[in-house]
C-alpha cells in the first residue's frame, strides 16, 4: 500500500469532504505545523489515469477547495509512507506556505481562442503547384511569399490575441498563456481569479466573443490553481 | 448556457487532463501510472520509466547494499 497525495492545504488537520477517494479509500490529513497534506492510501498501480480515477482526484480537490486554500498535486503521486510525506512538507515547507497565501480565495479559470481564420493560410507544401522545371528563381520566389503570408498571420495573431487577453489579465492577478500552439488556436491562457470575479471575467468573454466575430473564446473553470501553483516571472 | 461557457464533457476532459498530469505541485514521490496493465513508475523527479517490479528489486538492493546494484 502507498500514500496518495491530492492536495497541499492551509491547515494540519481538516474535516475530509465526505466523498473517498481513488479506489474508494477513505481521505485523512497528514499534518506538519500549520499546513497539511490530503492523503489516502492507495494499493500500488492502482492510480490509473482512468476517466474515472482522474474525475474522482479532481473532486477531492474542488471538494475541499470550498473551505481551504488549496495547492493540487499532480495525478498519480504517491508516496511509501506517512513520514515521507510529511518530510516533503518539512522541506519545501516555505514555498507551500508562500503557495498557498498567493492562491488563498483564488481560482483558476481557463481559456482556448478558436481563430476561424484560413483565408490566409499559406498551402502547405504539398498543396503548392510544383514549378516548372529549371525554374529556380520561381520557386525560391514563391517560398519568400508564402513565408512573408506566415509572418503576416503570426503578427496579426499575436495582436488580436494580445487585444484579447489584456482585458481579462486585468481582472486576474496571474496569467500563463501561449500564442497558436496550433494554426487555428489562437490563444490558450489561464487567469488566476478572486472567486468573486469569476462572473465579471466571464461576461467580459461573452463580450470578446461579440465584438472579434473571427474568433470563438471558450472559458472553463473554476478549477484548482494547477497552473498557478509556483511563482512565474509571467503576469 | 452560452456558447463560450463550454460544459461539454471532451473540452472540460481535455482541460483536466492539462492540467492533473502536467500541471499542480510535483512532489519527490514516485507517480505511478499504468500503461497496458504495465504499472510504469517516474521515480523522483528523472523519468525513468521502469517497471514496478525492478523498481522494488533495485529498492531492495540499495537498503541491503549499496555498492552492487545491478541491473537486470
Amino acid at each position: 500500500m502507498m500514500v496518495y497525495v491530492y492536495a497541499i492545504i492551509d491547515r494540519p488537520t481538516v474535516l475530509v469532504p465526505a466523498i473517498p477517494g481513488l479506489e474508494g479509500a477513505a481521505l485523512d490529513t497528514l499534518p506538519y505545523r500549520n499546513i497539511g497534506a490530503v492523503v489516502s492510501l492507495s494499493a500500488l498501480g492502482k492510480s490509473r489515469p482512468i476517466e474515472a480515477n482522474l474525475w474522482q482526484h479532481e473532486t477531492v480537490v474542488e471538494a475541499l477547495m470550498t473551505d481551504h486554500s488549496v495547492l493540487p498535486v499532480r495525478f498519480g503521486t504517491m508516496f511509501p509512507d506517512e513520514a515521507a510525506v510529511q518530510a516533503v512538507l518539512r522541506t519545501r515547507y516555505a514555498e507551500f506556505s508562500a503557495g498557498l497565501k498567493r492562491v488563498r480565495g483564488y481560482v483558476e479559470l481557463g481559456l482556448r481562442v478558436l481563430w476561424d481564420d484560413d483565408s490566409d493560410l499559406p498551402l502547405t507544401p504539398d498543396q503548392q503547384l510544383l514549378p516548372s522545371p529549371g525554374s529556380g528563381r520561381a520557386y525560391m520566389l514563391a517560398r519568400l511569399e508564402e513565408e512573408c503570408k506566415l509572418q503576416v498571420r503570426r503578427e496579426r495573431a499575436n495582436a488580436l490575441a494580445e487585444d484579447i487577453h489584456t482585458p481579462l489579465a486585468r481582472l486576474a492577478a496571474e496569467t500563463t498563456r501561449q500564442t497558436l500552439i496550433t494554426p487555428r488556436l489562437l490563444l490558450t491562457a489561464a487567469y488566476l481569479v478572486k472567486r468573486e470575479q469569476v462572473s465579471a471575467f466571464r461576461q467580459e468573454v461573452e463580450m470578446l466573443n461579440s465584438t472579434y466575430p473571427e474568433v470563438r473564446l471558450l472559458c472553463t473553470g473554476p478549477w484548482p490553481p494547477f497552473s498557478f501553483v509556483a511563482v512565474t516571472d509571467e503576469q | 448556457m452560452s456558447q463560450s461557457v463550454l460544459k461539454e464533457k471532451k473540452v472540460t476532459l481535455l482541460d483536466l487532463l492539462d492540467r492533473i498530469l502536467d500541471k499542480g505541485v510535483l512532489l519527490n514521490g514516485d507517480i505511478t501510472i499504468s500503461v497496458a496493465d504495465v504499472d510504469l513508475i517516474y521515480v523522483g523527479l528523472k523519468v525513468l520509466l521502469s517497471s514496478v517490479d525492478t523498481v522494488e528489486r533495485m529498492r531492495t538492493a540499495a537498503a541491503q547494499s549499496p555498492a552492487q546494484i545491478e541491473e537486470k
